[in-house]
């Protein structure tokens, strides 16, 4: 795939964006619940009322309001939050490094572990790894991650207190950070018990995202192995003389990639999603916190801005996964 | 002096216990080339898989003695099995385009066999290419870096092909190499194959149905029907006089392309039920 497929694909990110953005903004002003009610006090008169209605355009028509609402983000301009008064960008851009780190974490937890009991369910078939496999990827998949979060708080922080419950990160280290990738940089500045602290933190909510993602890599890529070790190249790769482990790994694996990017491509997407309940369960400060507050204080300016960044996450992770199909099937690249 | 490959009263089995073969007898001289011919469902295949000791997955060989180079091989352990296979002994399968890994070069999958015999990287794709050139490939460099689907099955089946010779095993199986290729091209592969063999004086076991092609290709034959060997001997000799009554109805219902008029003559149903019904009473005994 070129620059200018990518190109394409990105130009072509707009009108979803634009559709995200109208429903959105349609959704949150038809459901009941208005952010001025959730400001005033007993004592605010109705021209009190009216007032900060007009001071944050409320008072508009909805198409009127759309459209300066468009407007002000052609200027890059998301608005101001209602309840903490700040502009929204600098608001999400400040949490959204915290959200990134815990979905990378979660996805190189589950793509390492899912792999590895998927490659260790076909080696070992027929024995005792492939029955292990089948039956924690079953639970692993019936539980939710939210329920994932809590089993976790239970037996890791409260029955036996091995990681934090909540947080980021211990407030008296925080201010040691010039960036918002607190993990990132503790990494490249070389500071590991910073790292080890950071990762303490994260553990809990990222396996909380990774089980459920882990098991569904695991699954599908042991189908997909066992899908590629009936085809004619794997016989003759015994014919070549291959070990067992040489022929899974250099010759039925990269076939059984092609079909797991397709299903896990889809998972991360709702990994991303999944962040909202899990910081919300361990009061980790990203932006699915962020959108849960927004969400109870009525706050449209931060929801309409959240969304909009989950949904630009969204249509780059997707067009990463396409990107990874070219990297691994030559038949696609050369489509 | 004895058989580069030797095997002596070989029973298979399908995971469910339905035999598959069914107490094979056959010998293969160094250098030689060897037809096993015998119509759809008559054990060609597992016997050549069981051979190489790559059965499918359930099948198991339950009785007799595969003797190669002088080894019982069925006594061998797994490692020192796997050992003869890419060194002592090759394999051509019938699907050239499902044979090759969809995913990887050619070089990488031409490569892997001569890598294995030790040979640096640099060397190994010099080999590559010479043997690129030996299976009459044009544009031995191109087609090195380029994918199976890229190529067309003709080519994919020249690229099986130079795998096998490229190990210089002992013995080469060919399963019905030439079945999913255009005609104009089967016959170019087997004159491939045929030259290839006359160079290195490999013994293969080739399988097919057809029995004009063994007419072309092949020193000595064996008939195999429902996973017995029912004759054996030189091509010369059973196509002239042949011993048993299913050898004389398969080689009488060959088209003669020469004789128009002569017509088509199946193998009568009469037979092939009397040979089956003959199996089932020799199951039954053996089962007993």
């Amino acid at each position: 795939m070129t620059a200018s497929t990518v190109l394409r694909r990105l130009l072509q990110a707009l009108p979803t964006l634009f559709g995200v953005v109208l429903i959105i903004f349609v959704l949150l002003r038809v459901v009941p619940g208005d952010p001025i009610s959730m400001m005033v006090t007993g004592e605010s008169t109705p021209d009190d009322i009216a007032r900060l209605r007009r001071a944050y355009g409320l008072d508009q028509p909805i198409p009127m309001q759309f459209a300066l609402y468009l407007a002000a983000l052609a200027r890059g301009d998301f608005g101001t939050s209602i309840t903490m008064k700040q502009d929204v960008l600098g608001l999400v851009l400040q949490r959204l490094p915290a959200t990134l780190e815990l979905a990378l974490c979660a996805f190189v937890l589950a793509t390492t572990t899912g792999m590895l009991a998927g490659l260790a369910a076909v080696r070992w078939r027929r024995h005792w790894p492939e029955a292990a496999v089948e039956g924690a990827s079953a639970v692993a998949l019936a539980i939710p991650e939210f329920l994932w979060a809590l089993i976790l708080v239970l037996a890791l922080s409260v029955a036996l207190p091995l990681f934090p419950s909540s947080g980021r990160v211990d407030p008296v280290v925080a201010t040691a950070f010039h960036t918002q990738f607190y993990l990132l940089e503790s990494l490249v500045t070389l500071q590991p018990h910073l790292a080890a602290e950071l990762l303490s933190h994260l553990a809990l909510p990222a396996l909380a995202l990774a089980i459920p993602l882990a098991a569904i890599i695991a699954r599908v890529l042991r189908t997909a192995l066992l899908e590629a070790m009936r085809q004619d190249y794997m016989l003759l790769a015994q014919v070549k003389g291959l070990s067992p482990n040489a022929a899974l790994l250099r010759h039925a694996l990269p076939n059984a990639l092609i079909p797991t990017v397709t299903v896990a491509g889809v998972q991360v997407v709702l990994l991303l999603g999944g962040t909202v309940l899990v910081e919300l369960i361990f009061a980790y400060p990203g932006l699915g916190n962020m959108l849960y507050r927004a969400a109870v204080n009525r706050d449209l300016p931060v929801i309409q801005g959240v969304t909009m960044v989950f949904s630009v996450l969204f249509v780059l992770l997707n067009l990463a996964v396409d990107l990874s199909y070219a990297l691994l099937d030559p038949r696609i690249r050369q489509a | 002096m004895t058989p580069l490959l030797r095997v002596e009263q070989v029973r298979a089995a399908l995971p469910g216990g339905r035999p598959v073969l069914r107490g094979v007898d056959l010998a293969v001289a160094a250098g030689e080339v060897h037809g096993l011919v015998g119509e759809s469902g008559g054990g060609k295949t597992m016997l050549a898989r069981a051979v190489a000791g790559v059965l499918p997955e359930g099948v198991r060989v339950t009785a007799g003695r595969i003797g190669f180079a002088g080894q019982d091989v069925l006594a061998l352990p797994p490692r020192s099995r796997r050992a003869l296979l890419g060194h002592s002994i090759a394999m051509i399968l019938q699907n050239p385009s499902a044979a090759l890994n969809p995913v990887l070069r050619v070089e990488r999958q031409l490569a892997e066999v001569l890598r294995a015999q030790g040979r640096s990287r640099a060397e190994a794709r010099d080999t590559a290419l010479d043997w690129l050139e030996r299976v009459q490939i044009r544009d031995p460099a191109r087609v090195l870096g380029q994918y199976p689907h890229e190529l067309s099955g003709g080519m994919c089946q020249r690229i099986v092909i130079a795998m096998a010779f490229a190990c210089q095993p002992q013995l080469i199986i060919a399963d019905e190499p030439t079945t999913a290729l255009d005609v104009t091209v089967q016959l170019e592969v087997l004159r491939l194959i045929r030259q290839l063999q006359r160079e290195s004086g490999v013994a293969v076991l080739f399988v097919t149905h057809d029995l004009g092609v063994v007419a072309k290709l092949c020193d000595r034959m064996s008939v195999l029907f429902a996973g017995r060997v029912l004759e054996c001997g030189s091509v010369a000799e059973v196509f002239a006089r042949p011993a048993h009554a299913y050898t004389a109805a398969l080689l009488a219902a060959m088209p003669r392309y020469d004789e128009p008029e002569r017509g088509l003559h199946p193998v009568p149903t009469a037979l092939v039920e009397q040979l089956w019904a003959d199996t089932a009473e020799a199951d039954r005994a053996a089962a007993a």
